[in-house]
């Protein structure tokens, strides 16, 4: 169960996450017509694990994935690229599926992207308040 | 006596992502070998049969056995009433001495789509549908239960629509404006009470209007590539694979070429060696909503555009003369190039023209010693002047003065 990164490394990984999330949400945001779905939940983090392997990136990467091949946008596949390193080279595949429709896919990459958002922040606050302990 | 002709098997079917009926019948007793002019009226009504909403003819060459095909657009979505279509027809041929009479009204073919919509608790209509801005769109939502209260959002702002009936309103949007190349958002959120009960939405893909191309000119280097530029103004495609980028398709009409060109501003156009001197081209630009064309009809001769000359060298440089020798483009037979010489030097600038038909050469004089000097020249169709090439140049010092 080894991480492709150092322990010490995810922090800066997940700063970068955090970053990037932001820039994905403030785009979708702009279509101010379409509201958030309580239908979907992205997985954020592992119940019971502990930092720095309590991220859900594999299940992450898949909605992104999905999401990037009907709206694909170069910062979501920087979002891979650095999800690609917190992921366990033996973790297991999901398997995600847009909804139909139109709109219901813009209420769907909404969505995922305000929760991918909010999860990251989360996985961050785990990660220097984990660190916080570590030293105390 | 004659058997009156009666239009029979009517069968309305329907195209939802159209919203349009297609109609298709045939004419009673019409003889073997008769094709007559007949003109038919249909009446299509929504919501039970005594509303007729649309009433039109149509006319055409009825011949025996033939199938007849006609379609009409509705500006609701089919999915958000039931329609009801009926025909009758007439003769109206010059060659049929009998009065003219209407035959009976076929029976009102019923057409509902909302049976097959399925059981969810709120449909709006229509799905992904693409208009050009400025269009008119109605807009509407089907409600299982009438006890629900539905309100609908036009890009988050609440938009207010009429009862079509106890299940069905309708939202009519005039002229909508391009929101965004992601279309334009609208949905219908169901409550009972302040509890929701769940949203449904739309997507309305609001094209900008395909504009005409501007500054649409074509011009050759070599006699062998027509090479054609314009100003191709806004782009029209759209997110989610609604409508690409318009696409751009060059026509000659004395050759019945054509061309699909892959740049949005500029094509080649190959010139064969048996080509005509004369072109009738038509830049055609095309998305899935409009079609634009321009048209320039020129003579190649006469839309020459050299290439730069090159291999500028300077010869027999002395104290106050130089020999500029410079190369140009083969091009075809008999061509004359004019070309411009400028030398600059001293804070002058002197300009010289000469016509060449291969390479060319000119006898600078009357220069100052050991002094420095730029000489560029550019060239042209000496024969119909068009367009200066681009200036090709050298620097080159004259010697110093014989002692």
């Amino acid at each position: 169960h080894t991480l492709p990164v150092q322990p010490s490394e995810v922090q800066k990984v997940v700063e970068e996450l955090q970053f990037l999330s932001k820039i994905l949400l403030k785009d979708v945001e702009e279509e101010k017509g379409v509201p958030v779905s309580q239908n979907y939940t992205l997985p954020c983090l592992i119940p019971d694990a502990q930092p720095p392997n309590n991220i859900h990136s594999s299940a992450i990467r898949a909605y992104l994935k999905v999401i990037s091949q009907v709206d694909s946008k170069p910062v979501i596949d920087e979002i891979i690229e650095q999800l690609d390193k917190l992921i366990f080279q033996d973790a297991l595949e999901t398997s995600i599926s847009m909804p139909t429709g139109t709109f219901e896919c813009k209420r769907f990459i909404l969505t995922i992207f305000q929760q991918f958002s909010e999860c990251m922040d989360l996985a961050l606050k785990s990660l220097t308040s984990g660190a916080q302990q570590a030293t105390t | 006596e004659h058997l009156p002709l009666t239009p029979v098997s009517l069968n309305v079917s329907s195209n939802s992502a159209h919203q349009s009926l297609h109609l298709q019948w045939t004419v009673q007793n019409l003889l073997y070998h008769q094709e007559l002019k007949m003109v038919f009226q249909i009446q299509i009504s929504r919501i039970e049969t005594s509303n007729v909403i649309w009433v039109g003819n149509y006319s055409t060459t009825v011949k025996w056995n033939q199938v007849l095909h006609w379609s009409w657009e509705s500006e609701l979505p089919l999915e958000c009433a039931t329609h009801f279509v009926r025909i009758k027809s007439a003769v109206d041929d010059a060659r049929f001495h009998e009065p003219n009479f209407w035959s009976n009204w076929s029976s009102w073919e019923e057409v509902n789509v909302q049976d097959s919509l399925g059981q969810d608790i709120l449909f709006v209509f229509p799905k992904d549908k693409l208009v050009e801005e400025g269009a008119n769109v109605t807009i509407c939502y089907v409600s299982r239960n009438i006890q629900n209260n539905v309100s609908c959002y036009w890009e988050g702002k609440q938009i207010y629509g009429e009862q079509l009936d106890p299940h069905v309103s309708v939202f009519h949007l005039s002229s909508v404006p391009f929101i965004r190349k992601t279309g334009a958002d609208v949905y219908c959120e169901v409550s009972q009470g302040s509890v929701s009960k769940g949203i449904k939405g739309i997507v309305l893909f609001v094209s900008k209007v395909l504009e005409e191309p501007k500054d649409f000119s074509c011009e050759t280097q070599d006699f062998k590539t027509l090479h054609c530029t314009w100003d191709p103004g806004v782009d029209t495609a759209l997110g989610w694979s609604k409508q690409p980028s318009q696409s751009y398709t060059l026509f000659e009409s004395f050759s019945g070429e054509k061309k699909l060109c892959t740049h949005k501003n500029w094509c080649n156009w190959q010139i064969t060696q048996d080509s005509q001197e004369t072109y009738n081209l038509t830049l055609i630009a095309e998305n899935y909503l409009r079609k634009r064309s321009v048209n320039i009809l020129f003579n190649l001769t006469h839309r020459v555009y050299p290439m730069n000359p090159f291999s500028v060298n300077f010869e027999n440089v002395n104290a106050t003369n130089a020999k500029m020798t410079w190369k140009v483009h083969s091009m075809k037979k008999d061509f004359t190039y004019l070309c411009q010489i400028e030398l600059y030097g001293e804070g002058k600038m002197m300009q010289y023209n000469v016509s060449i038909k291969v390479n060319g050469e000119y006898f600078l004089s009357e220069l100052e010693p050991a002094t420095e000097y730029m000489a560029q020249v550019r060239c042209a169709d000496a024969s119909h002047f068009r367009k200066w090439s681009q200036w090709s140049g050298q620097n080159f010092t004259t010697l110093e003065a014989a002692p």
